[in-house]
């Protein structure tokens, strides 16, 4: 029971930790906390539902539910909504940080932008569920814990896409602006880079990231315009749990609070389900103000 | 003589608009001299640096280098020009190895340039190249002074601004930053630096200024400033022996 939920737990973690990871940017680099991340969630696992409604979802290939057109469909959304959130920006937050608006205001326009953006996703599609493919699979037993072969290669692709993301940000020229930028805009403007490149970067990024995260969590089982929205809070209890800014801490936070979601099934009504990611938040800050893997603050 | 590389003119500057800092401070520096501004706390001193690195809103003025107007720039075009900035607080990415620290600090230099610079950074700091791999915040205050200023030559800028070079090290360790800066200006580079440890700035520097509320009060040959009562008696702290 506990290893299912375990098991569980990982893979919904995996899911908020593509998400987390962008929300854990957006306060680190741009330093306001972007309520609107959950919706690029939903604009990825719809813009990948156009390209799948073209080429379908591809016929089964092995165990998997889909083919080689669904992952081409995730490609495209991840590559949209990655420019979909820096067109957000330009609309949105880029007009509001040249006037030096407070961080506060910047939350504000963040709930405004996340209203407008589900709903735009409710005009197009409307309420009603979707799905990219209704095959059927059958779960493996893997040491008495059933795991669906799609959840397996999710999870495989959230590790890869992980890894790169990783190796970017540690050794590319670009990754080490964007590390600059998130410990001290002024010196990293001392040092010649370009702080609106390096903010476009970061939105394509996190949309991208945030896409992949809509797409896997469309196909377990089904779409839905809250698909993003039901994630929100999650997001931000991984983001902070791990210590904003930080990768490691974005990805460690993602998986705590999904295993913590899933294993709280086994003790409490499901009713409850939403809060344990909370509980666990409030009992780390108590230890760790900073989140795991946050620095504390030095200037 | 030839015309300074950097000419700060009547600059009018702070940071939210009609709440200046700087007052009209007029200032030059030349190529191969260290020029050093002394005032007290809050005299805009720092802030006139911030300016001159395209850090803060300049309200009127003129700041030239090397002839070209720098007002409105924005700060990375502004190092493009070829100033280096050094700022007192925050001036090395904790966060980010001393190599990393030197990658960034060689943002806009193609690869092969970089590792040259790299290497030469390495030269000049050998104690920078022991310490490569190691997070910047675990460095001592002197390594980190040192990180800072290597961090800023590697686009081998012609003015090196420095806020409080000094600032919360040990006096060897600052007289060993004070001599960095000579070898550096022997080479014909502009050291505009803001000190709190008058005297030993002054020692070491060629011009200095005195800032005191947001303009300029006294300019002069650093020896002059150091033997000058009113000066020593305002500004130096009285005693000779600092």
């Amino acid at each position: 029971m506990i290893a299912q939920a375990l098991a569980d737990g990982i893979f919904t973690g995996a899911i908020v930790a593509l998400g987390a990871i962008g929300v854990s940017f957006t306060l680190q680099i741009m330093r306001f906390a972007n309520f609107s991340h959950s919706e690029l969630i939903t604009w990825g696992a719809y813009l990948a539902l156009v390209f799948v409604a073209f080429a379908g979802p591809g016929t089964p290939t092995g165990p998997f539910t889909f083919g080689w057109q669904l992952l081409a469909a995730a490609a495209m959304a991840a590559l949209l909504t990655g420019l979909a959130a820096w067109g957000v920006d330009v609309l949105v937050f880029r007009r509001l940080r040249r006037r030096g608006a407070h961080p506060l205001a910047m939350v504000f326009a963040a709930f405004g932008a996340a209203l407008v953006m589900r709903h735009l996703v409710v005009l197009v599609w409307g309420h009603e569920s979707r799905f990219y493919t209704r095959e059927l699979q059958i779960a493996w037993q893997v040491m008495g814990v059933k795991v669906l072969p799609d959840q397996a290669f999710i999870l495989l692709l959230a590790v890869a896409v992980v890894t790169v993301l990783h190796l970017f940000l540690a050794y590319s020229r670009t990754g080490m602006a964007m590390r600059a930028m998130a410990e001290s805009p002024a010196l990293a403007q001392a040092c010649g880079i370009r702080t609106e490149a390096v903010i476009r970067t970061t939105w394509i990024v996190s949309g991208a990231l945030a896409a992949l995260a809509g797409v896997f969590a469309g196909l377990t089982p089904q779409l839905h315009p809250e698909i993003g929205f039901n994630l929100l809070l999650a997001l931000f209890a991984a983001a902070i749990l791990g210590g904003s800014g930080s990768l490691p801490g974005a990805v460690i936070g993602g998986l705590l609070v999904g295993i913590a979601e899933n294993v709280a099934l086994l003790f409490v009504n499901p009713g409850y389900k939403g809060a344990m990611p909370f509980l666990l938040l409030l009992l780390v800050l108590l230890v760790r103000p900073q989140g795991i893997f946050g620095e504390k603050g030095e200037r | 003589m030839t015309a300074p590389l950097l000419r700060v003119e009547d600059l009018v500057a702070g940071y939210a608009p009609g709440l200046p800092v700087v007052h009209g401070a007029s200032l030059e520096a030349s190529a191969g001299e260290i020029v050093t501004l002394i005032g007290p706390n809050g005299a805009g001193k720092s802030t006139l640096l911030k300016a001159i690195a395209g850090l803060v809103t300049v309200e009127r003025g003129s700041i030239r280098i090397a002839g070209c107007d720098v007002v409105g720039l924005p700060a990375h075009e502004i190092v493009r020009l070829g100033v280096g900035y050094v700022p007192q607080t925050g001036n090395v990415f904790t966060t980010l190895t001393v190599l990393e620290n030197l990658k960034v600090g060689g943002h806009l230099l193609a690869p092969a340039q970089r590792a040259e610079r790299l290497a030469q950074a390495f030269t000049r700091f050998p104690v920078l190249a022991e310490r490569r791999r190691a997070l910047a915040r675990t460095l001592s205050g002197g390594q980190r002074q040192m990180l800072a200023i290597a961090r800023a030559l590697m686009t081998a800028p012609r003015l090196l601004l420095l806020d409080e070079p000094s600032a919360g090290l040990a006096p060897v360790a600052a007289e060993g930053v004070f001599a960095e800066l000579r070898s550096l200006a022997r080479s014909g580079v502009a050291v505009l630096m803001v000190e709190q440890r008058a005297r030993a700035a002054l020692r070491v520097s060629d011009r200095g200024y005195v800032l005191a509320e947001g303009r300029n009060r006294v300019a002069g040959p650093a020896a002059t400033l150091l033997s000058d009562p009113d000066v020593a008696a305002a500004f130096l702290g009285g005693r000779r022996a600092a």
